[in-house]
């Protein structure tokens, strides 16, 4: 064993340099081949009922209005982009918004499945952020656990009668928050720690991504801000739109 | 063809690459088979033969220039760095204090799983760089995936493309009023230009509509596809090379 | 001309709130081999008469006859297999992902046996000069070009009337040449070619028929000379006389050119006559 001090010294100056170099950008895809089979196919298996659910809020949508798929994947293709961008950062780092909590906000979360799968898909295939064989884990956490738990506390925060800006920012930056600590959980399971388990292995994720992860959930929170209060001034009719997809569901 | 720097640059080696030719199923296959074989032989010696022999074609038979294809690992290379460090660095329980320790078998273990995600890496980037999506999609269409989903795809890949280039229209209107001046402007400008964003696609979602009805679009895509060949010397060279990682496997697992 | 029209449209109203008429009391007849120009100003209704000559807008009011046979909801696939639009936004209009599966979409949806699909494809990509784009995706094309793409698109449908739907917006002049070859060639063809547009000099050079809008009614429907004749019309909705046009009525009047009732299309023409 070496010395721990010295390793902790090491490992911190390492994390300093590797954030100072590296460009932050989509730390929380598990990329492709980091885990193995059995943890891809099970993930893949518990994110499946809720794409089942999300296929058929979907076909409910379209059963009432066919025209509603090009506002779909007009909502899909909107989700990519807003996370394909660079977000205005104090440090430098380049780093992007998840987009999972306002697609929830806006759109719901049945629908927001499906739609965060095929996003995830293109993101693996576009711009090598996930993979494949990970693509069930990254849509457990990204397009299931974020946006679920953004659509609740939104609802929980209306039913309180939160101020608005209240409740968006909870939701996304909970949401974000919540991503996040699933994908460690994930990270956690496939990599117990030897003389910790899991949990311990588990903290060892959250604090290795909490630099990047903890600044961005809270630029994510504020922009979703920004985004919904633009939103409700200029453009109501649009907004009723989406509504109409949310009832339906 | 010309390569726009805002737009997706793995989409456009896709399409110039010399790979683009061969039966996307094939290509399709032959990636999910070569990622099983990473993950199941999960080993180094497997991992560096796969990273090397990918990294080669990509660069090779992709056409992807050997700096572009750096930048391309870049990123994926953060993540593995980052959680590969978490590998190695033991946290557990020492007479009630936490303590970091790093052995050699974390150390070990590292290793072996940052070279098999480089594999598996370069293995995605063999399909991405080899197969523009609209042709995977064209291979998931045949297979009992549900249409609405298969139709999302090609929808949401084309709307990509028009969002993206509205986006920078925006965004060059916005920095030229120096909306990004400063960070709290920056935060403002970025928020009300996504909403603007957004408000444009869902009015562009109506046109869209109209304009496939118009010429009789009927609730399916359907559309015809350039020919694509299947060739059986490169179906045999592909089970040959799957066979060689196996064999490099039991090689190296019998010795060690 | 034969004298059944091919089109006829019998008192169109359209609304799109219900309160605003976007079409009023519409009444059209389209010939075939006609070439025709929709003027107006912004908002006048010509996107929405394009919208529901080709069925994807069904009227409040009146009835559309396609040779003969009235349009309900039933055959309304009759309708939008004969009358092809190449929209505006040539953005808009392309769905697929390469210029290939793109052309071949209408065909596609008229459920074609797979031969004549690619048949009809490969000529319509010919035809606007496209077969060597046919492997690009529509996001690395020009402007010009995803131009050429949407026409391709309707000319692979073979609808015997096309409409367009200010076609010149956007296009450099050399595109706006081979743009104006195109539709002179889709003429002698025998379709009936539409054109709406904000171009009067273009209208002028292109069309024998206009048809004003203002306010979602017809203010006149005539030879495009006898519609630029009057005054009254052009100021009622914002419209200009062509140079052309202009300069032949003041050669007229300064006496150099004879008033022969012949009107020059183009400088060539005005050469002659001179």
């Amino acid at each position: 064993m070496f010395n721990k001090k010295k390793c902790a010294v090491f490992l911190a100056v390492l994390l300093t340099a590797v954030f100072a170099v590296m460009p932050v950008s989509y730390a929380m895809h598990i990329m492709e081949g980091y885990l193995s089979a059995k943890y891809c196919v099970a993930w893949g298996v518990i994110a499946l009922p809720f794409i089942i659910w999300g296929m058929f809020s979907i076909k409910k949508i379209l059963e009432t209005n066919h025209k509603n798929i090009t506002l779909l994947a007009m909502s899909g293709a909107f989700i990519f982009v807003i996370s394909s961008l660079k977000i205005p950062s104090v440090t430098g780092s380049c780093s992007h918004m998840t987009g999972t909590g306002l697609g929830a906000v806006l759109f719901g979360a049945a629908p927001m499945a499906v739609l965060g799968l095929i996003v995830l898909l293109f993101q693996a295939i576009l711009l090598a952020h996930g993979g494949i064989t990970t693509l069930g884990a990254n849509t457990f956490s990204m397009a299931v656990a974020g946006p679920f738990l953004s659509f609740a506390v939104y609802n929980i925060c209306k039913k309180c009668h939160f101020n608005k800006k209240v409740s968006v920012f909870l939701a996304a930056f909970l949401g974000d928050i919540f991503t996040y600590c699933i994908t460690s959980i994930q990270l956690a399971i496939a990599y117990p720690s030897q003389n910790g388990g899991i949990m311990a292995s588990a903290v060892k994720f959250l604090g290795v991504f909490a630099p990047t992860q903890f600044p961005l959930a809270v630029i994510e929170g504020i922009l979703t801000v920004i985004i919904i209060i633009a939103l409700q001034t200029y453009a109501m009719p649009e907004m009723k739109l989406i509504n109409f997809i949310k009832e339906e569901v | 063809m010309k390569k726009h720097k805002h737009i997706y640059s793995i989409d456009y080696y896709a399409y110039q690459s010399n790979l683009k030719k061969y039966h996307p199923t094939f290509k399709l296959l032959f990636t999910i088979s070569i990622l099983f074989l990473c993950l199941w032989t999960n080993h180094i010696a497997t991992s560096i033969y796969i990273s090397a022999t990918m990294m080669s074609i990509n660069i090779l038979k992709n056409q992807v220039s050997f700096w572009d294809y750096f930048q391309l690992l870049k990123i994926p290379c953060l993540f593995i760095i980052l959680a590969c460090i978490a590998i190695a660095a033991e946290i557990g329980y020492d007479n009630g204090k936490i303590a970091v320790s790093i052995t050699k078998e974390s150390i070990y273990k590292s290793i072996t799983v940052m070279l098999r995600t480089f594999g598996a890496v370069n293995t995605l980037y063999f399909l991405t760089l080899s197969t523009p999506i609209a042709e995977i999609i064209r291979v998931l269409k045949k297979t009992p995936i549900p249409n609405i989903l298969t139709e999302l795809m090609f929808m949401i890949y084309r709307y990509i493309f028009i969002l993206t280039e509205v986006q920078l229209h925006f965004k060059h209107a916005a920095q030229s009023r120096l909306g990004y001046i400063d960070f709290k402007t920056s935060c403002y400008t970025f928020g009300n230009s996504m909403a603007n964003l957004l408000i444009v696609s869902f009015q562009k979602a109506n046109k869209y509509y109209d304009a496939m009805l118009s010429r009789c679009y009927n609730g399916e895509l359907l559309f015809l596809y350039e020919k694509r060949i299947f060739h059986i010397p490169i179906f045999i060279g592909a089970v040959l090379y799957g066979i060689s990682i196996i064999f490099i496997d039991i090689l190296c697992k019998g010795i060690f | 001309m034969s004298n059944r029209p091919v089109l006829c449209l019998k008192n169109i109203s359209y609304s799109y709130d219900g309160k605003t008429n976007a079409l009023e009391d519409v009444q059209l007849n389209i010939y075939s081999n006609e070439k025709i120009a929709i003027l107006g100003s912004n908002g006048a209704g010509k996107s929405t008469l394009f919208l529901c000559m080709n069925g994807v807008i069904t009227p409040d009011k009146g009835e559309i006859w396609l040779n003969d046979v009235f349009i309900t909801n039933q055959n309304k696939m009759e309708l939008r297999k004969n009358v092809g639009i190449v929209f505006q936004d040539a953005e808009s209009q392309i769905v697929a992902p390469t210029v290939l599966s793109e052309v071949s979409f209408g065909p596609m949806n008229l459920k074609l046996p797979q031969e004549e699909v690619k048949k009809r494809t490969h000529q319509a990509l010919q035809y606007m000069n496209l077969t060597s784009f046919s492997h690009r995706p529509p996001h690395y094309l020009s402007g010009g070009e995803k131009k050429r793409v949407t026409i391709a698109d309707i000319i692979a449908m073979q609808s015997n009337v096309i409409l367009f739907d200010e076609p010149t917006t956007a296009l450099d002049p050399y595109h706006q040449k081979g743009l104006e070859e195109v539709l002179q060639k889709l003429s002698q063809e025998g379709k009936s070619v539409i054109v709406s547009t904000h171009d009067m000099d273009f209208a002028y050079g292109f069309a024998e028929r206009a048809i004003v809008f203002d306010n979602g009614k017809i203010i006149a429907d005539s030879n495009i000379a006898t519609v630029f004749e009057n005054d009254a019309v052009l100021k009622k909705a914002h419209l200009r006389k062509p140079y052309l046009f202009e300069i032949t009525q003041l050669l007229r009047k300064k006496g150099i050119l004879k008033n022969d009732g012949n009107q020059p299309k183009s400088v060539k023409e005005l050469e002659k006559s001179l």
